[in-house]
Order: C-alpha cells, then sequence, then structure tokens
C-alpha cells in the first residue's frame, strides 16, 4: 500500500495517502485521512480495500436513503488508483467516530462491560439503527464488537460501524452468523434476513459480557456442537448473568429465525416488557451418531455439513447404503431415508442403477439433507443470496478454482436440487425461475454467458471487470464507450478486439432489451461473411445512439480497423475503396451509427451483386467472343481466298455493266 | 453392279458424283460444238467480229482450262472483265461483214486489242489482289475487335476481381 500521494473520491474528499489511521482499520480495508475538499466538516476517514474486491458497495446507495441513526454514516464512495497499485481499488468515506472500538478483535477489551453499560451503550443506540434498516428492508450483517465505535471520547454511547467494504457476513466469525450461514464460506454467506443481524447482536452481548471473543479453532467440532446443542446453549450457556438478560440471549440466539427475537420484541425488552420465552424447538437426533472422519453427527444437517467437508472419504459409505440405514433406523426419517435412496440408488441390488458418488452426487445429497443450508460443492458453501458475492469475490480476487466450482454449481442447478420448507411457493417459485436463469447463463457457450454473464445479473453495480477496462471504472452502461474510447487513445489501434467476454456479459446485463434486439437485427441483416466484424460495431452503435457520447474517434478508429473483412463483402474494387475511403472519414467523426450504416448499407449491397452478377456475364460473353474472334483469325487466309475472289468477281461484273451500258449508250470508255 | 468393298451408299455418292462429271463433260462438249458452229457461221458472216470475240475472249479460255479452285472464281472474274474488254468493239466489228474491212475495222486496231487483254490481265489482277487486300482489311477489323473485348474483360476482371485474361 502507498505511503505518499493523494486521490480524491466524489470529486470532494482529498485522500491523503501519508497519514494512516490504523486504529480505524476493517478488516478488508486500510485507513487513511481525508481532507474535505469543501471545507464543511473535518471528521471524515477513508477506507481504501486492500484488495481487488467489490465488498457490498451496490447497496451503498440504498443505506444512504435511510437514516440509521448512530450508525457510522457513509458519505461517498468509488474507485480510485492506488500509488504503487495495479488495479484501481474501491473506497468508502466515512464519518469519523471521535471514540475508539468497543472491542479490539485481538485480545481482550480494556474492561468487559456490565449489564447495565452493554444494555445503554449497546443495546439501546444499535436497537435504533437496526430498526431502521430492518424497516427499510436492509441487513447490516457485520453486527460484532470491534464493528462498534464509541461516540466520543468519555465512551458514551456505540455507534455501528460501516457494512460495505466485505461482502456481508465475510468478517463475522463464524460464532456471530446463524447456524446456515455459519457453515457457508465467508464470501457465500449472502444478505441474510434481519434476524442474522439480531443473532449477530446476541453474541455481541455475550462477547462484551464476558470481555472475551468466542473461540475459533476447530471450527467443524464447533458447529456440529451447536447444530447438537443449539446456538444458544453452545454460545452463551455457561455465561453468569441476570435472568432478564438470560431471557434476551434466549431471544436473540435461537436457531430457528421464524422465533428469534426481532427489533420489536428487543424494544420491548428493553422496555422492560416481557416478551416470554419459548422451549427451543430442537431437530430430532439420532439416536446413535453418523460419524464421517471423527465427526459425530446427530442431524441430516450435520450429516451434510461433515459430507460438504470430508466428502470423498464419505462415499464408500454412501455406495454401501449406511447413511439411508441410518436415516431410517438411527433417526426414523424414513421419507428422507427413500429420498436419499433415491438419490443414491443405494436400495438396488442392480449395480447399474447406482448413481457414482461424485462431488456432484454429494452436492445433491446435501442439499436433500438440509435444504435451509448452504449450496455445498467441492469445498465451497454457499447461501442461496450469496452467489453474487461468492462469484465476485472469486473473479475480483482471481481465484480460478473458485470460479469453476461456482460455474459447476449453478450450471447443475444445485441451488434449486431442494429448496427449504420454510419458504412460500411463490418465493419458491422466483428462486426457481432465478436460478434457472443462471444455469442458462451457467451452460452457454457463446461469448456473453457463463459465469461472467451470471456476475453481472447477480450483482448490477459491479464494475465491469474485462481486462481490457483496467484502470477504468465502468458500473454503468453510459461510462462503457467514453472508457474503451480512452483505451484507444494512444497512437496504436489496440491489437485485440474492442470486447471481451466481460464487456459482453456487462451488454448483455445493463443494456436494454428492445435495444439488443435491434443490435441483433444490424447483424442479421448484414452479408454472412461481415457479420462478425460488425458484431461489436452493432452493438456499440446501438449503445451511443441510447447513452452517447456523440463523437468517439478513437472508439471508431478502432473499430474501423476491424472492418476490412466488411469492406471485402463488397465485390466491386471501387466500391471497396470509396468504402475505405468513407470509413475513414467517418471514423474522424467518431458516429459509430455512421460507421455501421456505411458497412451495413443493404441497398448498396444489393446493387453490388446485381452489379456483380452482370459483370460476370458480361466477362464470360466477352471470353467467348475473344475465343471466336481468335477462331476467325486463324482461319482468316482461307476466309479471305473465298470473300476475296467473290469480291473481284463482283467487281468484274460491275466492270461488265458498265462496259455494256456504255457500249448501248454509244459513248466511248 | 456393286463395286467390292464399298458401301452401297459410299457406292451411290460415287455413282451420282460420276453422272455430274458426265453431265459437265456433255454440257462442256456442247459449248465447243456451239461455239465452234457458231463461229464458222460468224466468220463466214462477219469476219471481224469473229476475230473480236473469239481472239478477244483467249485469256477467258485459258482462265477457264487453268481455274480448279471451287467456285472456279478466276475463270469468272477474268471472264467478265475479258467481256467487258470485248463488248465497246462489237457493234464496229460487226459493221465489216465481208473479209476486206478486217484491216479498217476495229479488229486491225493496235488499241482494241490493248483495251481486250488489258481488261483480260485486269480481271486477273482483281482475283490475284482482291483477297490480299481482303485479308488485309479483315485482320485490322479482327485485332481491333479482339483487343477491345480483351480490354473489356481486363476492366471487368480488375473492377470484380475476376480471372484475368492472359497476356
Amino acid at each position: 500500500m502507498p505511503s505518499s500521494g493523494s486521490s480524491v473520491v466524489g470529486g470532494r474528499y482529498e485522500i491523503d495517502f501519508s497519514d494512516r489511521l490504523i486504529h480505524l482499520d476493517s478488516p478488508q480495508a486500510q485507513a487513511f485521512a481525508v481532507r474535505d475538499l469543501e471545507g464543511v466538516s473535518r471528521h471524515r476517514f477513508a477506507l481504501v480495500l486492500k484488495r481487488n474486491s467489490y465488498g457490498r458497495f451496490a447497496r451503498r446507495a440504498e443505506f444512504g436513503t435511510v437514516d440509521a441513526g448512530a450508525m457510522l454514516q457513509s458519505l461517498s464512495h468509488g474507485t480510485i488508483a492506488v500509488p504503487g497499485v495495479e488495479h484501481q481499488r474501491m473506497t468508502l468515506v466515512l464519518e469519523r467516530p471521535a471514540g475508539g472500538r468497543v472491542m479490539m478483535r485481538e485480545g481482550k477489551s480494556a474492561e468487559r462491560l456490565d449489564e447495565r453499560a452493554v444494555i445503554d451503550r449497546i443495546l439501546v443506540p444499535v436497537e435504533d439503527s437496526l430498526r431502521s434498516l430492518h424497516r427499510a428492508g436492509l441487513t447490516h450483517r457485520a453486527v460484532r464488537p470491534d464493528n462498534m465505535f464509541f461516540r466520543d471520547q468519555a465512551d458514551g454511547p456505540a455507534r455501528l460501524g460501516e457494512c460495505f467494504s466485505a461482502p456481508p457476513g465475510f468478517d463475522q466469525p463464524d460464532a456471530f452468523e446463524p447456524l446456515e450461514s455459519a457453515m457457508a464460506s465467508p464470501d457465500g454467506r449472502g444478505e441474510g434476513t434481519p434476524a442474522s443481524d439480531m443473532f449477530a447482536l446476541g453474541v455481541t452481548i455475550v462477547t462484551l459480557l464476558r470481555g472475551r471473543w468466542p473461540a475459533t479453532s476447530r471450527q467443524p467440532q464447533r458447529i456440529l456442537r451447536r447444530i447438537d446443542r443449539d446456538s444458544y446453549r453452545e454460545l452463551a450457556g455457561r455465561l453468569s448473568c441476570s435472568s432478564a438478560m438470560q431471557e434476551l440471549l434466549a431471544g436473540l440466539l435461537y436457531d430457528d429465525p421464524e422465533s428469534r427475537w426481532n427489533v420489536d420484541q428487543l424494544r420491548a425488552w428493553l422496555n422492560n416488557k416481557s416478551i416470554g420465552r419459548r422451549p427451543f424447538q430442537h431437530s430430532k437426533s439420532a439416536i446413535r451418531p453418523f460419524k464421517i472422519e471423527g465427526l459425530s453427527c446427530s442431524t441430516p444437517r450435520a450429516v451434510a455439513f461433515a459430507l460438504s467437508r470430508h466428502g470423498n472419504a464419505a462415499r464408500n459409505y454412501l455406495a454401501d447404503g449406511h447413511l439411508t440405514r441410518w436415516l431410517e433406523r438411527s433417526l426414523g426419517n424414513i421419507p428422507l431415508a427413500d429420498a436419499v435412496s433415491a438419490m443414491i440408488g443405494d436400495g438396488s441390488d442392480d449395480d447399474a442403477a447406482r448413481v457414482k458418488i461424485d462431488d456432484k452426487s454429494i452436492a445433491r445429497l446435501c442439499r436433500i439433507l438440509d435444504p435451509e443450508g448452504p449450496v455445498y460443492f467441492h469445498g465451497v458453501a454457499v447461501m442461496l443470496d450469496g452467489f453474487g458475492y461468492a462469484i465476485a469475490e472469486a473473479i475480483l480476487s482471481g481465484d480460478g478454482a473458485s470460479e469453476k466450482k461456482l460455474e459447476s454449481m449453478l450450471a447443475n442447478a444445485f441451488p434449486i436440487e431442494q429448496l427449504g420448507p420454510e419458504l412460500s411457493r411463490a418465493r419458491r417459485q422466483q428462486i426457481e425461475a432465478q436460478f434457472r436463469n443462471y444455469q442458462d447463463f451457467a451452460r452457454g457457450t457463446a461469448m456473453g454467458t457463463g459465469i461472467e454473464r451470471c456476475l453481472y445479473e447477480m450483482n448490477p453495480g459491479i464494475h465491469c471487470q474485462s481486462p481490457l477496462l483496467k484502470g477504468q471504472s465502468v458500473s454503468v452502461l453510459g461510462e462503457l464507450l467514453p472508457a474503451l474510447n480512452r483505451i484507444a487513445s494512444g497512437g496504436e489501434v489496440p491489437g485485440e478486439q474492442p470486447r471481451d467476454a466481460h464487456i459482453t456479459a456487462f451488454l448483455a446485463t445493463h443494456m436494454p432489451v428492445p435495444e439488443q434486439q435491434r443490435a441483433a437485427n444490424d447483424i442479421s441483416r448484414a452479408s454472412p461473411g461481415s457479420q462478425d466484424c460488425i458484431h461489436d460495431l452493432a452493438y456499440f452503435a446501438r449503445l451511443q445512439s441510447l447513452s452517447g457520447p456523440l463523437r468517439l474517434r478513437n472508439l471508431a478508429r478502432w473499430l474501423g480497423a476491424n472492418l476490412q473483412p466488411a469492406i471485402q463483402g463488397f465485390y466491386s474494387r471501387t466500391r471497396r475503396e470509396r468504402l475505405a475511403t468513407q470509413i475513414t472519414n467517418t471514423v474522424n467523426s467518431g458516429d459509430l451509427s455512421a460507421l455501421l450504416n456505411l458497412v451495413n448499407d443493404r441497398q448498396e449491397l444489393a446493387i453490388d451483386r446485381e452489379e456483380y452478377a452482370h459483370a460476370v456475364a458480361s466477362h464470360n460473353h466477352n471470353a467467348q467472343m475473344a475465343v471466336h474472334f481468335q477462331t476467325l483469325f486463324a482461319t482468316r487466309r482461307n476466309l479471305a481466298q473465298a470473300k476475296g475472289r467473290r469480291a473481284a468477281y463482283v467487281v468484274g461484273c460491275i466492270m461488265l455493266l458498265v462496259s455494256c451500258v456504255a457500249a448501248v449508250g454509244g459513248g466511248s470508255l | 453392279m456393286s463395286i467390292a468393298g464399298m458401301s452401297p451408299r459410299a457406292q451411290a455418292l460415287s455413282d451420282e458424283q460420276r453422272k455430274r462429271v458426265r453431265n459437265f463433260r456433255l454440257r462442256v462438249l456442247a459449248v465447243a460444238a456451239g461455239l465452234t458452229i457458231g463461229g464458222i457461221a460468224l466468220a463466214i458472216l462477219a469476219l471481224p467480229a469473229f476475230i473480236i470475240i473469239y481472239g478477244g475472249m483467249l485469256p477467258t479460255m485459258v482462265a477457264f482450262l487453268v481455274d480448279d479452285q471451287p467456285g472456279r472464281y478466276l475463270f469468272r472474274t477474268v471472264g467478265v472483265t475479258n467481256g467487258a474488254g470485248v463488248i465497246p468493239h462489237l457493234q464496229g466489228s460487226f459493221q465489216y461483214l465481208s473479209s476486206a474491212g478486217v484491216v479498217v475495222s476495229p479488229a486491225g486496231s493496235i488499241d482494241t486489242w490493248l483495251g481486250i487483254y488489258g481488261a483480260a490481265i485486269g480481271g486477273w489482277f482483281l482475283v490475284i489482289v482482291v483477297p490480299l487486300l481482303w485479308q488485309m482489311g479483315f485482320e485490322a477489323v479482327l485485332q481491333y475487335r479482339m483487343r477491345r473485348y480483351e480490354e473489356a474483360r481486363g476492366a471487368l476482371a480488375e473492377e470484380w476481381d475476376l480471372e484475368q485474361p492472359d497476356g
């Protein structure tokens, strides 16, 4: 990261890279001092992402419309060039808190908070912020002690920190996540629901009251214990606190999101109203655990989680029907046993009927066992609403392996293999339709489909990730053409085509469908030989007419250099030369539509074809005539003798006639 | 009676040719006979005319004998030009019916014979020169037209990327 220099965000906030604010760092971003060029306030700081990531910036605009009370206000964001770093980095400008963090991630806080302090300084202001967010349909997903700041130096009420520098739940220790998303990969935890924030708030209270962070080691065993015992007992079971506080924690740490307290119940509790404690609904546990590589599983969810981690080792168990028998006999869940048996075919005596237990089979099996949990595949676990973030992180961080796994998950429609029973029929249909679309994209082989298309469909605000646009920030359609124009502004036209898979997918996602259809029509009307080379021009011309700018001379030059096949589509040399000259002139005007009209002039093309047909006929006729005259020339002597002698005879006859006339008339010759 | 080794069709053609040759010979014989009888009669009645016609038309006789080309245009051309030379002198020749007028008739004039034989030589000359002139003119026309077509082909080939003419 840089140690000097500056960049400006939003035309107003100048980031001073020489002034680091380490105490305000986020896990995924470094903090720098900011100078407000309009001089309104000095209490600002900037978070510059440490890596090429999109975080959760797409949702910032929605957060901007909500008065989230005590939450740190985000003032601006943008991509900036960071000295010494290749890619531009997402940057967030925030209101600067006067006080320090409520609790640092490493080590213990100075002293643990008592219940009164937790209620007055944490719960009251945070409840206010969460209420605003949840009412607006937003979730914070980064509620944890180190993302809360005291409002002033005197350690007054706390404020919630930002939630944009990382995907939702990305920086949360798994203990702060509800069971479902705790099992997911950090980048695939998804937006979650307000209940996710309430759970995180519950664990935050436990952490502050205890004065130390929950354990982070041996994650699989801890999660299996949470599944086995429930989260409240596992995370807050040994905490000594008042019965009222126990009531609150029990309400916030329900594993069932439907039963978990919401902000209204929290407000009621803060107002000393008794909410009552619902009995914990616990999944039916098996009589004997099902063991996979030392992991002891007592519920289907636990089996799914263990299978996702040790699928290779479990293949034999599955093929031999151990799991089906355990579900039947130990768990007594006959329908689930039947579904598993039908999936892997272990009930059949015929070996051919048995499905080969590969990674895909295990992914499907996990969906059947835990339809509410993450979608597992080959070590990746993603919640249904976490695919967009997971794909963005994989592509932006250049993690090709994860990219392929996510593409495979979508192409095989694992997310909708089995949906949770809690979903309404309408919601289920909506999710199915959505993932069928993604499946089509992921399976597509044409440019602009695949994982790139899924990236832009799922993250409409994300910048176009085309390698061509390196150093450029293109997040809306109107920014694409100017960016490409800037790329081509050097002396030489870039060697590659101005459209790659990312740009194609970006266009397909953002361009209105009627405009895409018109561009496709332009291409289909072109002659077959030139359709490929005018493809880019057709789309960019439509885009220029849609969003400008009017003059794109460099891009026109770039596109014009690739139009040679279209020029060669004309048979007439004169027409080709004239077209090349016209293209050169039109390129200088920067009007892509005019350029397209030149090379895609159907009337001119039809005339050219017609004239060519005439020319070929004339050429053949001339060739025949030339051969005919050559034949005549070869026989000229004989012909001349025959014709010449006859002519001599005619001349003689004329002489005779004249002689007769003269003799009869009496004249003398 | 058929000829051994010949097909009936070949035999039929041979018969036809033989018939034609025979007819020709008969016609020549008839003409020769006619000319002989006519000549004797003419010599008795108008000797100068006889000398002009039979003496003047000798080049035609020679041409008849030497011309074996199809169409016999040498004979025909020399005949008509020879005739063109003889006809102007006939009227004057018939004015002298007796043999006493031969010396003063056109037959006695050197100019008459120069005119008659000059016309015959002119006819012969036409048969030699006109085919040569015809050939020269024909070659010029052919070359002009060939050049025009080749140029048109070349222009089309260049404009439309077609096969270029050789050369």
